[in-house]
Order: C-alpha cells, then sequence, then structure tokens
C-alpha cells in the first residue's frame, strides 16, 4: 500500500496529545502573535451551524475593542487515534471556514482550538486554561424535554463553566 | 452604543452581574444599563384577604432590598442606570422589557445546578434563555455548594424513586 499523498487546504496546526498518542487539541492562529499567551479573550464555540455565527456576530458586536482577538473552539466527537490523526484538522478546519471569513472581514485575529470529547467540559477546561474574560454559545433552540432527555451543551456548560456564559439565539 | 438590561432577584447573587456591566459600560461609555426588579403576581386566594397597600409595601421593601447594594456599586463605579420594578411572572417580563427597551443583551447571576434538577425545580435563567429574543449572558454563581451538588439530586432521585416503588408496588 502506497502512501497517498493528501493536499491540506488548513495551514500545519499546533498539536498536542495524549498520553495514547491521540491527537488531542489542535492549535490555527491568524498570525504569529495572536496565539502567545494573551489572556482574558473571549471563547466563542462553533459547531458550524447558523446559530453559532451568529453567536459569533454578537460576541464581536458586544466585546470590547481593545483585546486584541478573540478565541475560537470547534469540539468534534470523539474518534479513532488514526482518524484523529489524519482528518481532524480538516474536520475542525472546514467546519469553521465560514467563521473564520467572518472575523476576516471584520478584522479581528483569531486563534482556533480544535478539540474531541465531551463539549462542554473540553470548551469549560479551555477557557480556565486561556483564562477567557467570557465563553459564547449559541443556543440550538430545543425544548425543554428534549433538553432534559439529550442534555443540552449549554445547560452542562453553565454548570461547569469558570467564566460567564454568552448565549445567543 | 448598547444597552444592558440587568434583572436582579433576592434569590441570586448579583454581585458578579454588576461588575460585568461595569465592565462592559468602561469598554463602551456610551452603553445604558437597566436594571430590572421582578414581583412575582400574589395568588388570588392571598390577595384578596390582604390589603393591596400591605402588598404595596412588601414590594416595594423588598425592591429596595434588593437595590441597595446595587445602587451603592454602580454610585461608586459612577455608572448611570434606570430602575425598573414590574410585576409579573419572572421569564416573561424579563423577555417582554428586553424587548420594550431595546437592549442588546441580558445579564443575568446564575446558580450552578444540573439540568435535571433545572427542569424540575424551576428556573428563572433557563427559562428567559429560551424566551429572550436577545443575547444572554449568564454569571455562574461562585461554586456550587455540597447541598446543591449533591443534596438536591439526591432528594429529587429519592422522591422519583419513592414515586416508582409506589406506583409499582
Amino acid at each position: 500500500m502506497s502512501p497517498v499523498e493528501r493536499t491540506r487546504s488548513e495551514p500545519q496546526p499546533v498539536l498536542e496529545r495524549d498520553e495514547y498518542g491521540r491527537v488531542q487539541r489542535l492549535t490555527f492562529a491568524s498570525d504569529a502573535t495572536t496565539c502567545s499567551q494573551v489572556t482574558g479573550r473571549w471563547l466563542v464555540a462553533l459547531d458550524g451551524s447558523a446559530n453559532s455565527l451568529r453567536a459569533l456576530d454578537s460576541a464581536v458586536r458586544l466585546m470590547p475593542d481593545t483585546l486584541p482577538g478573540v478565541d475560537l473552539v470547534y469540539v468534534h466527537p470523539p474518534l479513532s487515534i488514526e482518524a484523529a490523526e489524519s482528518e481532524l484538522s480538516a474536520f475542525g478546519w472546514n467546519t469553521t471556514e465560514a467563521a473564520r471569513e467572518r472575523l476576516r472581514r471584520a478584522d479581528r485575529r483569531w486563534c482556533l482550538h480544535i478539540l474531541t470529547g465531551a463539549p462542554a467540559t473540553g470548551i469549560a477546561e479551555l477557557a480556565s486554561r486561556m483564562e477567557s474574560a467570557c465563553i459564547v454559545v449559541g443556543a440550538r433552540g430545543t425544548s425543554a424535554v428534549e433538553a432534559l432527555l439529550m442534555g443540552s451543551v449549554t445547560q452542562e456548560l453553565i454548570r461547569v463553566a469558570p467564566a460567564p456564559v454568552l448565549v445567543v439565539r | 452604543m448598547s444597552r444592558i438590561l440587568l434583572p436582579v432577584s433576592e434569590y441570586t447573587d448579583s454581585r458578579a452581574a454588576v461588575q460585568w456591566t461595569i465592565a462592559a459600560r468602561r469598554s463602551d461609555p456610551c452603553t445604558t444599563v437597566h436594571v430590572l426588579v421582578v414581583h412575582p403576581p400574589i395568588s388570588a386566594y392571598v390577595a384578596g384577604f390582604v390589603r393591596h397597600c400591605w402588598i404595596d409595601d412588601m414590594r416595594a421593601e423588598r425592591a429596595e432590598a434588593v437595590l441597595q447594594p446595587v445602587r451603592r456599586e454602580f454610585q461608586g463605579a459612577n455608572v448611570p442606570y434606570q430602575e425598573h420594578v414590574r410585576v409579573g411572572h419572572p421569564a416573561d417580563v424579563i423577555a417582554r422589557e428586553a424587548r420594550r427597551l431595546a437592549c442588546d443583551q441580558v445579564v443575568i447571576a446564575t446558580d450552578r445546578r444540573s439540568g435535571l434538577v433545572r427542569a424540575l425545580a424551576g428556573s428563572v435563567s433557563s427559562e428567559v434563555l429560551e424566551l429572550c429574543p436577545v443575547p444572554v449572558v449568564l454569571i455562574p454563581a461562585e461554586e456550587a455548594s455540597a447541598l446543591q451538588r449533591y443534596g438536591v439530586p439526591a432528594a429529587v432521585g429519592g422522591g422519583l424513586g419513592l414515586l416508582v416503588a409506589a406506583a409499582s408496588g
């Protein structure tokens, strides 16, 4: 079997692996300086839906103009080691395409984090690590019964969040 | 120019929410702040037997107790604000006032409860999330107390268990 040369549309990310060698966290940045340790930024959770884009718009409108940029996070459901190695960055990069385009037009710098695993805890951990000033999520507008049965990411996030949570619908 | 609606109540600690509002005002000096106190309606069975002036007195006293610390914080930070006192179902009133005052964010303090407890015990902030047309910033309480984390779910679970036992037995 010859190795298939795959053309990547995304730039080379910064990788972080867990103890099994699985890719756990990827970081992309719009420019070299944005991701260097600046704390107190806003963290916007993206899932590729129209609502998460609305959340991003609200975040850009409401956050202080003095902030140097914005953190984006996309959490992918758990993948096997091989799939995480080959596909995670492409999944995250392609899903957040529209969001990055909007930030480029709004002239904001960004830092994109791609995680795998449970969304709420992943977002909360990242927020406490980046010392985010605010976490922004889009609510999908699930009904109370649905949220009770399926569990809503937002509900869970409110319970574990280390910072204020801005919910946009 | 942004408008912030800050509902306060005696049941949640609104200090962090007030601090958030002051910080938002500092980053955008054109921000106007509306502080809202909502009195839940009094049951007709009670209201029929109590003098209206007593009810009014009680409400005024409660609103005063809630607003006093908020006023002190805002005056200390030199932030102008408007006070609104309304009677009605809290989440409905908050959503309606947010629309009426054309606010672009609602800031509420919330405590850390799980989705199940929220759904069963009722939560104003969850209802506001469902009803409110504008972005909502949820300011989580410091840390869930041991009673809230274990006691309340245990009590709810025990109650449900008893119900199931009674239904099947």
